[in-house]
């Protein structure tokens, strides 16, 4: 604890021995509102959730004997659940580049000197002040086999030949949802990397200017450590979104075709729900943890070089 | 360079550079507006979409073939007349806005001092209680919406938007206690300090002295907490069946998709009364948004 | 949709004059009742007096005619009325049905009377669903029995956990003006149809049923296959039956249908494309609920006057028997309703009263009942469009067929095994490759519920 101690705010040393007492009490009765809020509509679902995962239960009985780690064996034996768990991957990592790709590119550009710049920008931040259920559903309207919209413009435009069928092919359907997603997040990433390097001063990046630091020299000793924690909490933020979001994929293919855009969560629903196991469905839905276990790791180094500094 | 032989012989050699900076920078803004089009294109033509096929009447919204961005029938008023006349909407917006509000302030309440303490406070163990806390904010609602569903029974409050009031601070609490914490380091100690030396218990001085300068990163919570509001689905799936306690997008997805019908036109008018708004409302706070972020990111 | 809440206040001021116009409707009732013996006692003001002043709760579907959801709201409404009781309907999308159950029986609140549809999971919830054995038997005894797949969504164990609503038929709905054009022969084989998707898609009009991940595609699908004389199980449920020759005949042909008569879009499709290719013109026959044509009889009475529903013999027949797998509806009640008196008040009239749930479904719904086969039928035999229904009963099923409607028949159903074998096979041309990925889908399931 004497860590913690050294990394105090700014009052301690001034007033130590009865006050510290004083100053627990304050700063977990300030701490405590949230703590217990989150512990009982959290936790406690969650260890109960880790209890349904090691259980018999399903819908119909969710106090039922333990049986260990059957559950995971037997998802882990489903070929669906191990293409979902693929699938999850490919599609947080892919969605993810793109929208750091054109969210930095976006940024960059919204960092120059233009006019119009707030009308611009208001209208580029609507894909993400949409609630994502809706847009999912105007995108399932854009890709419509027969009424497509983007089929519609793109072969009028030449750019496309023949009318595919979006959410039907394998290869497309999964492009799809991951379209949508990135289309959704792409303005959010823009705003994240435009708070950040508008959080580099620019008297920095002058000096480095006049030094004669070339832009990748500056790029890299510069704005990156300056952005880069901002970055990762976009990252962060965005990726536990496209992780845990369903409806994308509930709403625009139900996981088909042929279980290709099957992600854990919307097989966690059709397991755990709609066929009933809700202990196997509970099972699956942990399989994101491994995924999302990088993620915390690096969010704890993050925190604690934070307090460290 | 052709622009200099456009020059005049009278120019001077400051004035001359001047020029050819100023047309350097229109080329090069110039380039930057060519450069957003796609963006701007990509990032509103589905609500461009949505739009026109608001205002369309059915039977040209399914004729294959005329030339969908445009209208062939006179534009109609129907869908958006259908969403008040026959379904909730109305009370949908209005569930919306309350959840949304209340959920705002129930974050504000738990997550401004919770991230003050973990800020400010030299707390042996905050940094995990910190950690924890962050952590919850991971965990998929898939996982929690039935063993939730019991907790909230206890309540009574299943089936009524205060079932979601209760439930969406789950995910809007983490963030916000993080965002808040970051952005309570970045306000100067003496404040409080000076504060307390006049004699204000440690909680007075953080009431008077922090919060009125805290408003840009409280702003922020608020947009995030309404933002994530919006995005849920699986709980108020779970929690609201009853058509006049939906909120927005549960109700324009459940109510609107009927069976095997869905009404494209009254979907998307649903979907642009929301939106539309919505993205207007950012554009004013933008600006304290990203600053927000900032802050609480670097410090 | 009507405004439920308007309903419910008007249901609120009513009730006052209603309680003295009750009794002369209960002596007219009472001799109505000798003139209609399937009308539950209720009609006739024999409401038991526990349940007056109460409320009553009920979630279903929204129904794919979305008439019905106006009619059965009033239904609820003036049952609630004649009785004393409030009645509030929750309507839902389809899909969205099973988590929201599964919600309820955790939080233990929610409604009293709760539907499932399409996905039946009967043998799951039994132990928390009130036994309803005496309604349900009541009404067999009243209607000249059950079909037998009544039983096989609503009982486990010889006792009842829920009554049978009504199940959705699924007919052939086709084109009889280009039938005429192209001189096709009559649709009621699956050759003959496997032909006319043929010679329809090479004149630009496919024949179109999803191969995708949505119920459409679950039924459809198992049509063929139970033609072909695929049994999912053996009568008790417990033991598979998929792998054989049938499979592999049914598959063939269903690949064949595929890449003759339609095209790749079906593999992205959900519930609602099939409607709206019949409602474009494209399509020559869909394989669906009857909610496909009404939604377009009074928007394109064209289309509607040249669409025929159904076949004689009233399915098409493949290489083995007529078959047609239907999608079931059920209504239970959970153990946790505080008025379980009033939900079996009114599902033992609901239940009884077939001519309703028929009528205002403009023949959508259809019974489980066998007495209610005789011919004309309600709402079906007045209608020379769907007077084929009526023979219906002899050639419904449910999934999980011969056996009943297990767990893990509801899982291979709800994962969507058969629609993804029949895509595998349409993409890769690897007969025992797609079979072999589905049988060990299927065989990985039950075994799970084996333990």
């Amino acid at each position: 604890m004497a860590h913690a101690e050294m990394v105090t705010g700014p009052l301690v040393h001034a007033r130590p021995g009865a006050f510290t007492r004083r100053r627990l009490w304050f700063g977990y009765g300030m701490l405590a509102p949230a703590i217990l809020y989150m512990t009982v509509l959290v936790g406690v679902p969650f260890l109960w959730s880790l209890y349904l995962s090691l259980s018999d239960a399903t819908v119909g009985n969710s106090v039922a004997p333990f049986v260990g780690l059957q559950n995971f064996a037997a998802v882990l034996s489903d070929s669906t659940v191990r293409q979902a768990l693929r699938n999850t991957i490919v599609f947080t990592v892919i969605a993810g580049i793109f929208k750091a790709v054109l969210g930095g590119l976006l940024a960059f550009l919204l960092m120059q000197d233009i006019g119009a710049k707030k009308i611009l920008r208001s209208l580029l931040v609507i894909p993400w002040t949409l609630p994502v259920a809706i847009s999912a559903l105007a995108w399932k309207w854009m890709f419509d086999p027969q009424f497509s919209a983007i089929n519609y413009v793109a072969t009028r435009l030449h750019l496309m030949s023949g009318w595919p069928n979006w959410l039907g092919e394998p290869g497309l359907a999964m492009a799809s949802v991951i379209t949508v997603n990135v289309w959704r997040g792409f303005p959010f990433a823009a705003i994240v990397l435009l708070a950040g390097m508008s959080a580099v001063p620019l008297e920095i990046l002058d000096s480095a200017k006049v030094d004669g630091a070339g832009f990748f020299l500056r790029f890299h000793y510069i704005v990156v450590p300056m952005i880069a924690p901002i970055l990762f909490v976009g990252l962060l933020f965005d990726t536990v979104f496209t992780l845990t979001d369903i409806s994308i994929v509930f709403l625009l293919t139900q996981g088909g075709p042929m279980n290709t855009t099957e992600i854990l969560p919307t097989r966690a629903l059709e397991i755990g729900i709609e066929a009933g196991a809700l202990g196997r469905g509970a099972a699956i839905a942990l399989l994101l943890f491994p995924i999302l276990l990088p993620v915390v790791y690096f969010l704890l180094r993050f925190l604690g070089r934070r307090e460290a500094a | 360079m052709n622009t200099v032989h456009t020059l005049g012989p009278g120019l001077s050699v400051a004035q001359r550079s001047m020029r050819q900076a100023h047309t350097r920078a229109a080329r090069r803004r110039l380039l930057v507006y060519l450069g957003l089009t796609p963006f701007v294109i990509i990032a509103v033509f589905p609500v461009f979409w949505m739009a026109i096929t608001s205002f369309k009447t059915d039977a040209d919204l399914v004729n294959p073939t005329v030339f969908p961005f445009w209208f062939h029938q006179p534009p109609t008023l129907e869908h958006f007349t259908y969403l008040f006349q026959h379904t909730y909407y109305g009370d949908w917006i209005f569930n919306t806005l309350t959840i949304a509000m209340l959920v705002s302030i129930i974050t504000l309440l738990t997550a401004v001092p919770a991230g003050y303490a973990l800020a400010r406070v030299a707390l042996p163990g905050a940094e995990k209680l910190g950690i924890g806390i962050f952590c919850a904010y991971l965990i998929p609602p898939i996982l929690l919406f039935i063993p939730l569903s019991r907790i909230v029974a206890l309540t009574h409050l299943i089936d009524t938007k205060w079932a979601l009031v209760v439930v969406y601070p789950t995910f809007t609490i983490p963030f916000c206690t993080w965002l808040l914490s970051g952005f309570f380091k970045t306000i100067p100690a003496e404040i409080e300090e000076a504060a307390q030396v006049d004699g204000c218990g440690r909680f007075a001085a953080f009431v008077r002295t922090v919060v009125p300068v805290s408003w840009a990163g409280m702003l922020t919570a608020v947009i995030f907490a309404f933002t994530l509001s919006m995005q849920d689905f699986l709980y108020s799936l779970a929690f609201v069946s009853v058509s006049d306690q939906k909120p927005i997008p549960l109700g324009v997805a459940t109510d609107l998709m009927r069976g095997d019908v869905y009404f494209w036109g009254s979907l998307m008018a649903g979907a642009l009364l929301v939106g539309v708004p919505v993205a207007i409302l950012y554009s004013f706070f933008l600006d304290q948004f990203i600053s927000g972020i900032t802050s609480a990111a670097i410090k | 949709m009507a405004r439920q809440a308007a309903r419910r206040r008007r249901a609120r001021s009513d009730r006052l004059m209603t309680r003295r116009q009750f009794l002369s409707t209960a002596s007219a009732g009472v001799a109505g009742a000798a003139l209609l013996p399937l009308t539950a006692p209720w009609t006739a003001g024999a409401a038991p007096a526990q349940i007056r002043g109460s409320s009553l709760r009920i979630l279903t579907w929204s129904h794919f005619v979305p008439a019905y959801d106006t009619a059965f709201d009033k239904y609820a409404n003036d049952w609630g009325v004649a009785n004393d009781v409030t009645v509030r309907v929750d309507h839902i999308n389809i899909d969205d049905l099973p988590a929201r159950v599964a919600a309820e029986l955790s939080a233990g609140a929610g409604h009293d009377i709760i539907q499932q549809n399409g996905v039946i999971q009967t043998t799951l919830y039994y132990p928390h669903w009130v036994d309803v054995s005496d309604i349900c038997e009541k009404l067999g005894r009243d209607a000249g029995g059950w079909l037998p797949m009544a039983s096989n969504v609503a009982a486990v164990k010889g006792q009842w956990y829920a009554v049978p609503e009504f199940y959705i038929p699924q007919p052939i709905m086709w084109r009889t003006d280009l039938w005429k054009q192209y001189s096709l022969p009559a649709p009621d084989t699956w050759e003959n149809l496997r032909t006319a998707a043929r010679v329809g898609k090479s004149k630009g009009h496919p024949a179109g049923f999803a191969i995708s991940h949505c119920n459409d595609a679950n039924h459809n699908w198992r049509a063929v296959f139970y033609a072909f004389g695929v049994e999912e199980a053996d009568p008790s449920g417990k033991e598979i039956r998929w792998d054989s020759k049938a499979l592999r005949d049914a598959m063939k042909f269903s690949r064949a249908l595929w890449s003759e008569g339609m095209t790749s879009e079906v593999f992205s499709w959900d519930n609602v494309s099939d409607n709206r290719y019949l409602d474009s013109g494209v399509a020559i026959y869909i394989h669906d609920a009857l909610s496909s044509l009404r939604s377009i009889q009074d928007s394109n009475p064209t289309l509607y006057n040249n669409c025929n529903v159904g076949v004689s013999g009233a399915e098409p027949i493949g290489s083995v028997r007529r078959a047609a797998v239907v999608d079931p509806t059920i209504l239970a009640i959970w153990k946790f309703s505080k008025n379980v008196p009033a939900a079996k008040a009114f599902l033992e009239q609901y239940g009884a009263d077939v001519k309703f749930s028929l009528t205002a479904s403009k023949g959508y719904n259809m019974p489980y009942l066998k007495g209610w086969y005789k011919k004309p039928m309600p709402a079906l035999g007045s209608d020379p469009k769907v007077t084929v229904l009526q023979d219906w009963d002899k050639v419904a099923l449910v999934f999980g067929y011969p056996g009943p409607s297990t767990a893990p028949a509801a899982e291979v159903l709800s994962t969507f095994v058969v629609p993804d074998m029949v895509a595998r096979y349409c993409h890769s041309n690897d007969l025992e490759g797609s079979i072999k990925w589905g049988l060990g889908q299927i065989k990985g399931i039950y075994a799970k519920y084996k333990s």
